[in-house]
C-alpha cells in the first residue's frame, strides 16, 4: 500500500498542476501609468524569475494537456461558439438562469456596477448578522472591491486560497494570476505565519502548507458566510459551477450557514452538455490539467433531510460596464472570456512584467482589454499599449477571443476620443502626408538620408537622443541605405535579363560584398560568416 | 510567370540588399518580377498604433499599384499579414478598395509562401554551411499562418546546420511602435531573445521580416555579439550562389 | 437594480425591443460529436479509471467479490491507522455490510443513536464537528468517470458533503457499473433528473487529492480537503 503513504507523505506528483484554477485578482489600480509601472517590476529580478519560471511551467502543462486530449482546435471552436452563442442571446439564458435559480431555492439580486454589488453583499452580510465570512477565490469580489466594503462593517473576510491567505497577511495585491503569492519566498512566507501564530515553522512547503490547514479550517468550521464566485453558471437549471484544486471552494460553499455567490452576468451556459466542453478547456487552459481536483455544481441551498451544505444561497449578479460591450461587434467577444489565464502564460510582455505592473485587477492581455472596456474612461487607457501585438494571447486563449485585435480597436477609440498625444497625433499626420503621395515619400526618404549623416557609425545608429531613443537606448538602429531598393531595381532587372535565362552570375553582381558591408549594420561583425561563395566557404564542402 | 513585388518600406529604404536577393533568387526559379512604382507602406504603424484614417490612406497605395497583378510577393510576413488581416475591416464600406482589397488578399503572398506553395518548390538548390537559427515572425505566422515553409525551404538547404532557437515563438519586442513607445519592456523582451539566439551558438540568425531581425539584430549589435543575421531570401541566394560556384570550381 | 431594467437594458443592447422569450436555436450543444462518440468498454474504462486516479497521486484498486473488497478495505485502513472513522449510515454504503470489516477501529455512523433527537441546526453543527474529527471518511459514489479518474457524488443521496471533504483521507466505494467513459455521459444522467425534479443540490467531482503550488510552485497535497484519495472498485 506504498501508494498511499506516498500520498500522505506529500509525496511529489506524478502529474496535473497544483495550483487554483478558478479566478484571481491582480493589483490595485497603482499610480503613475504603464510605463512607470512596468519600469518598476523590470527591476525586481525576483519577480521576474518567478513570473518566468511559473509561466514556463504552465505554458508547457498546456501544451500536453491540448496534445494528450488531441483535436484541439476543434475543442477551441466549440468553446467559442458555445460562448459567442450564449453571449449573443444573454437575455433568454441569463432569464432561464435566474428562474431557475429561484425555484432551486436561491435568492438573486442584481448590481449594475461594482458599488451597488458590494452593498448588496454588505447588505446580506449584515442581514445574516455575519462576523466572519470566509473565501474562496473570485475575480468578480475584487472587482467589486468587496472584502474593502465588508472591513467598514467590521466584518472579518479570510481568504483561504492559499496564495491568496499569504497575499492577504501581508496586505499585497497578488501579483500572479495563478499563484499570487508567486514574487513571495518560502523564508517570507515562514516569517509571515510566524506572525500569525504559527509556532517553530520550518520553510519545508509541507509544513507551511500544514499550518495554513490548521489554520484556515477553524476559520472555515467558525465562519458564518462563505463567498465564492462562480465559473459557470447553468441555465437549464439554475446551477454553479465553481472549479476548484485546494478544496477550499467545496469548503466555503459547504461550511457556513449562508452561502454568497458573486458572478458576472456574462457567466452562463446554456446546458449541462456543455460544461463537459468548459471542464475540457478551462483547467487544460489554466494550469494543463485535465480536470481540477474538485468541479463543484450547486444547484440552491441544501434540501429538507440532507445533512449538510448551506442554509441559504445568494446569487448577486454584476453588469458593472459588461452590458455596454453587447452589440459592439469588436468588443463583445471578450464577453467570451472564461478566465482561465492562459493569455497571461504565453504573453511575452506579462512575462517580463507580471501583473501589478497592469494596474488593474485583471493582468495581462485579458487585463489590457478587459479594464478599458469594463471600466470608460483614462484611467486604463495605457493599458491597451502594452502589447506587442504578437497575437500569442489569441492563439492561447481556449475560446479564440481575438484580444490581439482587440487591442488595436482599443488604440482607435483612445484616437477618436483624443486620449493621446498631440505629438503622437502629429506624427501619424505626417506619415500619412508622406506615405499616401509617392512622390513625397521619395522625397522625404531622400531628405532623411540626408539628414541621418552625422549620427551614422558604420551603417548603424546608435547616439540615444531623437525619437528613437526609446529603440537607440538599447539597440542600434539601421542606417537608410544609400540607394533605396526601389533606384536599383531598374538595373537590377536590366542585368537579370529574361527569367529562366540566368546563367552563372559574375561574382561582383552579387550582393555578397554588400551583405557584408550592411553585416554591422544587421548585428553581427563583418567577419562573423565567411564568404560562403570564396575560397573558404568552398572548403566546407563534404 | 510575372509577379509583382510588395518591396515594404523598410526593406526599399533599410535593406535594399534582401530585396535584390529576393529578386535574383525568383528569376533563377523561372518568375519574372516588377516593381509597381505606386506603392509605398501598408500603413500597419499607423494602424497598429489606433489611427486607422491614416492608415487607410497609405494602405490604399497598395491597392492601385498591385490591381493589374496576377501575384503579389512580398519579403514581408507582417506586411501581408496586415493585407489580409486587416484589409477588410479597413476598406469595408467603400466598394472599390473592398474589391481591390479581397483581390489583393487573394493573389499576395509572404516571399516563403510563395515559393513553396505557388512555385511548389521547397529546394532551391543551395548550399550555405554555416551553424544557423530561425525566428518565425509573429504576424507571419499567427496573422498571415506562414508556419512550416521557412523551415521547408531551410530543411533542403545543403550543409546548413539548424538549430532550434528555444522559445522561438516568443516575440522578439519589435512590435512596430512599441519599440519606441513601451521602450523598457521592449527591451527586456529582445534581450532574451537576444540571449536565446546566443545560445544555440548559431553564426546565422535567419527569419522572414526585417521588423524582427532589425530588432534582434539591434540588440546582437550593442551587445557585440558575433551573430549575422539574415532574410530567408538572402540566405537562400547566398547558398545559390555558393553552390553553383562549387559545380563550376 | 431594478430586475426588469437589468434585463432590458441586455436585450436593447443585443438590439431587441424586448428580452427574449423563446429558446433560441442551436447548433453546436455539448462537446465535439467525435468526443461524444468516445466509448470505452468496461475493463478499458475500469484500467483507466484507476490508471488515471493514479496519476494524480490517488489510489485505486478493483475487487472482484465482496470479501476481497472487504479485505482490502481491511489492509488500506491497517496502513492509515486512523484514529476515527467517519461515515454516513445507510444509502448506498449499507450494501457495502462494513460492519465487521470496521470493527477493528473507532467509527462513527452518522446519525448516531440520539443524533435523531438534536435540533435540525445542532444536528448539522454536529455532523460538521464529527466529520471534522475523523482521520477517515468513508462513501459509496454515484458515478466515476473513467477519463478523468474522477468520483462522483451528489449531495442529495443521503450521504452529505462535509464526510467526503473534511477528513484527511477519503476512501470511495465504487461499482465498477458506475463508472461512465466521459465526464459528458455523467452530466447527462443529471440533467435528465430535471425532469423529474430531482436536481441534486451538490453534485461533486473529486479527482485525486486536495492541491496547491502556492509556496514557490513547489506542490503541496493536502491543504484544504483530503490528502489521499483511495478508491475501492468493486466489480459488478
Amino acid at each position: 500500500m506504498s501508494g498511499i503513504e506516498q500520498v500522505r507523505e506529500v509525496g511529489p506528483a506524478q502529474a496535473g498542476a497544483a495550483e487554483s484554477v478558478a479566478m484571481r485578482p491582480a493589483a490595485r489600480p497603482g499610480a503613475g501609468g504603464v510605463q512607470a509601472r512596468a519600469r518598476a517590476a523590470l527591476q525586481d529580478e525576483f519577480l521576474r524569475g518567478a513570473v518566468r519560471f511559473t509561466t514556463d511551467r504552465l505554458r508547457g502543462r498546456k501544451q500536453a494537456a491540448a496534445e494528450e486530449l488531441g483535436r484541439w482546435e476543434e475543442w477551441r471552436e466549440r468553446g467559442r461558439q458555445i460562448r459567442a452563442h450564449t453571449v449573443e442571446h444573454l437575455d433568454y439564458y441569463l432569464r432561464q438562469f435566474v428562474d431557475n435559480l429561484r425555484a432551486a431555492g436561491a435568492k438573486v439580486y442584481f448590481a449594475v456596477d461594482a458599488h451597488e454589488a458590494a452593498e448588496t453583499v454588505a447588505g446580506i452580510v449584515r442581514e445574516k448578522q455575519g462576523r466572519l465570512v470566509v473565501k474562496s477565490k473570485s475575480m468578480v469580489s475584487e472587482e467589486i472591491h468587496l472584502n474593502h466594503r465588508l472591513a467598514e462593517d467590521g466584518v472579518e473576510v479570510v481568504e483561504t486560497d492559499l496564495g491568496e491567505y499569504i497575499i492577504q497577511l501581508v496586505h499585497e495585491a497578488p501579483s500572479h494570476i495563478i499563484i499570487p503569492a508567486i514574487h513571495k519566498t518560502r523564508g517570507q512566507i515562514r516569517d509571515l505565519f510566524a506572525a500569525a501564530g504559527g509556532e517553530d515553522l520550518s520553510t519545508e512547503t509541507r509544513d507551511l502548507a500544514a499550518f495554513a490547514r490548521r489554520t484556515l479550517r477553524e476559520k472555515f468550521l467558525a465562519a458564518d458566510v462563505g463567498l465564492t464566485g462562480c465559473n459557470f453558471g447553468i441555465a437549464e437549471t439554475g446551477s454553479i459551477v465553481l472549479f476548484t484544486n485546494e478544496g477550499n471552494g467545496r469548503m466555503v460553499s459547504t461550511l457556513p450557514r449562508t452561502h454568497i455567490v458573486t458572478m458576472g452576468m456574462e457567466r452562463i451556459i446554456p446546458a449541462w452538455a456543455d460544461l463537459e466542453v468548459m471542464a475540457n478547456l478551462l483547467p487544460r487552459s489554466a494550469t494543463g490539467q485535465k480536470l481540477t481536483a474538485y468541479m463543484t455544481v450547486i444547484t440552491g441551498p441544501r434540501r429538507q433531510g440532507e445533512i449538510d451544505g448551506p442554509d441559504e444561497l445568494h446569487v448577486v449578479i454584476l453588469d458593472n460596464g459588461r452590458s455596454a460591450q453587447l452589440g459592439d461587434p469588436a468588443f463583445q467577444p471578450v464577453l467570451h472570456c472564461i478566465r482561465c489565464g492562459a493569455c497571461l502564460n504565453v504573453c511575452p510582455v506579462y512575462r517580463h512584467i507580471g501583473g501589478h505592473a497592469y494596474g488593474s485587477v485583471y493582468p495581462g492581455p485579458i487585463g489590457a482589454v478587459l479594464s478599458p472596456l469594463l471600466r470608460d474612461g483614462e484611467q486604463y487607457a495605457d493599458l491597451p499599449y502594452a502589447s506587442s501585438l504578437c497575437g500569442a494571447c489569441f492563439e492561447a486563449c481556449p475560446v479564440k477571443i481575438p484580444l490581439h485585435d482587440m487591442l488595436v480597436h482599443l488604440r482607435q477609440r483612445n484616437v477618436a476620443r483624443g486620449w493621446v498625444k498631440p505629438a503622437e497625433r502629429a506624427a501619424f499626420g505626417a506619415f500619412r502626408a508622406v506615405f499616401a503621395h509617392l512622390g513625397r515619400y521619395r522625397l522625404a526618404m531622400r531628405a532623411a538620408r540626408i539628414l541621418q549623416r552625422p549620427l551614422v557609425r558604420r551603417g548603424r545608429m546608435d547616439a540615444r537622443v531623437g525619437p528613437l531613443r526609446g529603440w537607440t537606448q538599447s539597440r542600434s538602429f539601421p542606417a537608410l541605405a544609400r540607394q533605396p531598393f526601389r533606384e536599383r531595381f531598374p538595373a537590377l532587372v536590366a542585368e537579370l535579363g529574361p527569367a529562366g535565362a540566368a546563367g552563372m552570375e559574375s561574382a561582383k553582381a552579387r550582393p555578397i560584398g554588400e551583405a557584408h558591408q550592411q553585416a554591422a549594420m544587421r548585428g553581427g561583425q563583418p567577419n562573423g560568416v565567411s564568404d560562403p561563395a570564396g575560397p573558404a566557404g568552398g572548403e566546407h564542402r563534404g | 510567370m510575372r509577379v509583382a513585388l510588395f518591396i515594404t518600406c523598410l526593406v526599399d529604404n533599410l535593406f535594399p540588399q534582401v530585396g535584390e536577393s529576393m529578386v535574383r533568387l525568383l528569376h533563377r526559379l523561372g518568375v519574372e518580377v516588377m516593381l509597381p512604382a505606386g506603392q509605398t507602406c501598408c500603413g500597419q504603424p499607423a494602424f497598429n498604433s489606433g489611427y486607422a484614417e491614416e492608415a487607410r490612406a497609405v494602405g490604399a497605395t497598395l491597392l492601385e499599384a498591385f490591381a493589374g497583378a496576377d501575384y503579389v510577393v512580398s519579403p514581408s510576413g507582417s506586411c501581408t499579414g496586415m493585407v489580409h488581416h486587416y484589409f477588410p475591416e479597413l476598406f469595408r464600406g467603400d466598394d472599390r478598395a473592398a474589391r481591390l482589397a479581397d483581390e489583393l488578399i487573394r493573389k499576395s503572398y509572404e516571399f516563403s509562401q510563395f515559393v513553396v506553395r505557388v512555385l511548389g518548390v521547397t529546394d532551391v538548390g543551395a548550399c550555405f554551411p554555416h551553424r544557423v537559427t530561425y525566428h518565425p515572425s509573429c504576424h507571419g505566422s499567427r496573422l498571415l499562418g506562414v508556419r512550416d515553409e521557412p523551415q521547408q525551404l531551410l530543411a533542403k538547404v545543403r550543409d546548413i546546420e539548424l538549430v532550434p532557437l528555444p522559445y522561438a515563438e516568443d516575440c522578439c519586442g519589435f512590435g512596430g511602435t512599441f519599440a519606441v513607445k513601451m521602450g523598457d519592456i521592449s527591451t527586456a523582451m529582445v534581450a532574451e531573445k537576444a540571449a536565446h539566439v546566443a545560445e544555440t551558438g548559431a553564426e546565422v540568425l535567419v527569419g522572414t521580416d526585417m521588423g524582427c531581425l532589425m530588432n534582434i539584430g539591434g540588440r546582437l549589435a550593442r551587445e557585440g555579439r558575433p551573430v549575422q543575421v539574415m532574410h530567408l531570401a538572402e540566405l537562400l541566394y547566398e547558398g545559390v550562389v555558393l553552390a553553383e560556384g562549387r559545380r563550376v570550381g | 437594480m431594478d430586475e426588469a431594467a437589468f434585463f432590458e437594458r441586455i436585450a436593447r443592447r443585443l438590439g431587441r425591443s424586448a428580452p427574449l422569450s423563446a429558446p433560441p436555436a442551436r447548433d453546436a450543444v455539448g462537446a465535439p460529436e467525435f468526443w461524444q462518440a468516445y466509448q470505452l468498454p468496461e475493463e478499458e474504462r475500469i484500467a483507466k479509471f484507476c490508471a488515471e486516479l493514479g496519476k494524480l497521486g490517488g489510489h485505486a484498486e478493483v475487487f472482484d467479490s465482496l470479501a476481497a473488497l472487504h479485505e482490502g478495505l481491511r489492509r488500506v485502513l491497517r496502513e492509515l491507522g486512523p484514529r476515527r472513522i467517519g461515515l454516513v449510515g445507510g444509502g448506498g454504503l449499507a450494501a457495502f455490510a462494513l460492519d465487521e470489516v470496521l470493527a477493528e477501529w473507532e467509527t462513527v455512523v452518522w446519525p448516531y443513536a440520539g443524533g435523531g433527537e438534536l435540533s435540525e441546526e445542532a444536528a448539522r453543527a454536529e455532523v460538521l464537528r464529527v466529520f471534522a474529527a475523523a482521520d477517515v471518511g468513508i462513501t459509496d459514489c454515484d458515478w466515476a468517470v473513467a477519463d478523468t479518474g474522477s468520483i462522483v457524488i451528489a449531495a442529495d443521496s443521503g450521504r452529505g458533503r462535509s464526510v467526503s471533504l473534511l477528513p484527511s483521507v477519503h476512501i470511495a466505494l465504487i461499482r465498477s457499473s458506475q463508472i461512465r467513459t466521459r465526464m459528458g455521459e455523467v452530466l447527462a444522467e443529471v440533467a435528465a433528473r430535471r425532469a423529474s425534479g430531482g436536481m441534486p443540490s451538490g453534485l461533486f467531482f473529486i479527482t485525486g487529492p486536495s492541491r496547491s503550488s502556492d509556496i514557490e510552485n513547489d506542490l503541496t497535497i493536502g491543504v484544504h480537503g483530503p490528502a489521499a484519495v483511495v478508491a475501492l472498485v468493486l466489480r459488478g
